[in-house]
């Protein structure tokens, strides 16, 4: 065969249909496909044989949707709404950095380290992809707080706390330790502080960002809240854009 | 269909994929096997875009490749095996590029989980750079850019050229 062989992504899209994928014609006349498969096919006999059956229990119960509220829970919230009512027209619609859950709070406010010392930043505010950030939070109630951030291309980052450590409670007003810096291009991105009562896997949250938040500037600019998260979970964020780049900076390495 | 049944069904049909994924990366049985059940509870969760066939693989591809890279990151911080040895390089026109793909065994754990993904379709998968784009939902320009920042710098940290 002349033609290059189709990478692991393109024989999975084979194996699940070999006439859609395209890729029937290139398998049929390589060897070296031919042989690629037979490990596939292999690996999925040993997932089906030990993986699936030790698995499926466990996979089936950590992904099944969370009960509802039932009639009580919509109505206890519906009628305090209605009790809150007038307050609400009342009081001024929050800035975009804080926003409420059934009453508790979750504000976040990120400070841009610079040579004259710390300075606050507004939403929207224009920054250099290489200003290190800080961050300062404040809840009404004890919550794991993690800060991730999320870009029109796609890509989540952990801001804090580091990857793979377990998120930090925190109550009242906390300024993070450490700093992080965005690793994003030019355009904007999305700072998003989520606190919840339980420890909140990563990898679901940056899915939900990566669905939610990202994919083009405008879709991260209105991203102002992730829908999906558990009940009870604060979330705050801050839009900021990213200047123009400057020749020779180097921002993807930790 | 209830969730179970539903569950049940699309673990079936696309487990094997995030379990070879999983394999291909983290290189160890038992770490496949924990990593492709952790996979699939966030898969499940969105069980709608699994149902979605045509999107699925390279969401699948995505969402698998972020999670055992961060198993090895994570390996690597607790003292264990580093990132870059647990990659098998592709070697499909390895001719062309082996330089470059010694260099990303010995640098690779040194940058951020977007641009490893990158490295990681193109230089350890074999894939072509609109492949990778299209599974890692970014630009082939963002692809590019990625991947050239991190070869040069890689040779800057090294000292080294490809030959």
């Amino acid at each position: 065969m002349t033609t290059r062989c189709p990478s692991d992504l393109r024989l999975e899209a084979y194996l699940l249909d070999p006439e859609r994928s395209g890729e029937a014609g290139h398998v049929a006349g390589c060897e070296a496909c031919r042989v690629r498969l037979g490990r596939m096919n292999a690996e999925a006999a040993d997932f089906r044989q030990y993986v699936f059956p030790a698995t499926v229990d466990a996979v089936v119960a950590a992904s099944a949707p969370r009960p509802g509220p039932g009639w009580l829970g919509v109505f206890l919230p519906l009628a305090s709404a209605c009790a809150a009512g007038m307050l609400l027209f009342l009081t001024p619609v929050p800035p975009e950095g804080l926003l409420a859950a059934r009453g508790e709070v979750l504000s976040l406010d990120v400070f841009a380290e610079s040579p004259e010392g710390a300075r606050q930043l507004t939403n929207g505010e224009l920054i250099p992809l290489a200003a290190p950030l800080r961050f300062r939070v404040n809840t009404s109630v004890p919550c794991r707080v993690r800060v991730l951030a999320a870009d029109c291309e796609g890509r989540v980052s952990e801001l804090y706390p580091a990857p793979g450590e377990e998120a930090p409670l925190v109550s009242g007003s906390t300024v993070l330790p450490g700093d992080a810096k965005l690793g994003g291009d030019e355009g904007p991105e999305r700072i998003y502080a989520i606190c919840s009562r339980e420890p909140m896997p990563v990898l679901a949250l940056a899915v939900s960002l990566m669905d939610q938040a990202t994919g083009d500037d405008d879709r991260v600019r209105r991203a102002s809240r992730i829908s999906g998260l558990p009940p009870g979970t604060l979330q705050a964020t801050l839009l900021v854009e990213h200047g123009e780049e400057k020749p020779g900076e180097e921002h993807h390495e930790k | 269909m209830d969730h179970r049944e539903a569950a049940n069904r699309l673990y079936r049909e696309f487990g094997p994929a995030v379990y070879r994924r999983c394999l291909r990366l983290l290189r160890d049985r038992e770490a496949a096997q924990d990593a492709t059940q952790e996979v699939f509870v966030t898969l499940v969760r969105n069980m709608t875009r699994l149902e979605e066939r045509g999107d699925a693989l390279p969401w699948i591809y995505r969402v698998s490749t972020n999670h055992c890279l961060n198993v090895l990151r994570n390996r690597g911080r607790r003292g264990e095996e580093a990132l870059a040895v647990d990659l098998e390089v592709d070697e499909r026109s390895a001719a062309e590029v082996l330089p470059d793909r010694r260099l990303a065994h010995e640098l690779l754990d040194r940058f951020d989980a977007s641009t490893q993904a990158v490295v990681v379709g193109v230089l350890v998968d074999g894939m072509e750079r609109d492949e990778v784009a299209a599974a890692l939902g970014i630009s082939r320009r963002t692809v590019s850019r990625r991947l050239e920042r991190f070869l040069s710098s890689s040779r800057r940290l090294t000292g080294k050229e490809p030959s």
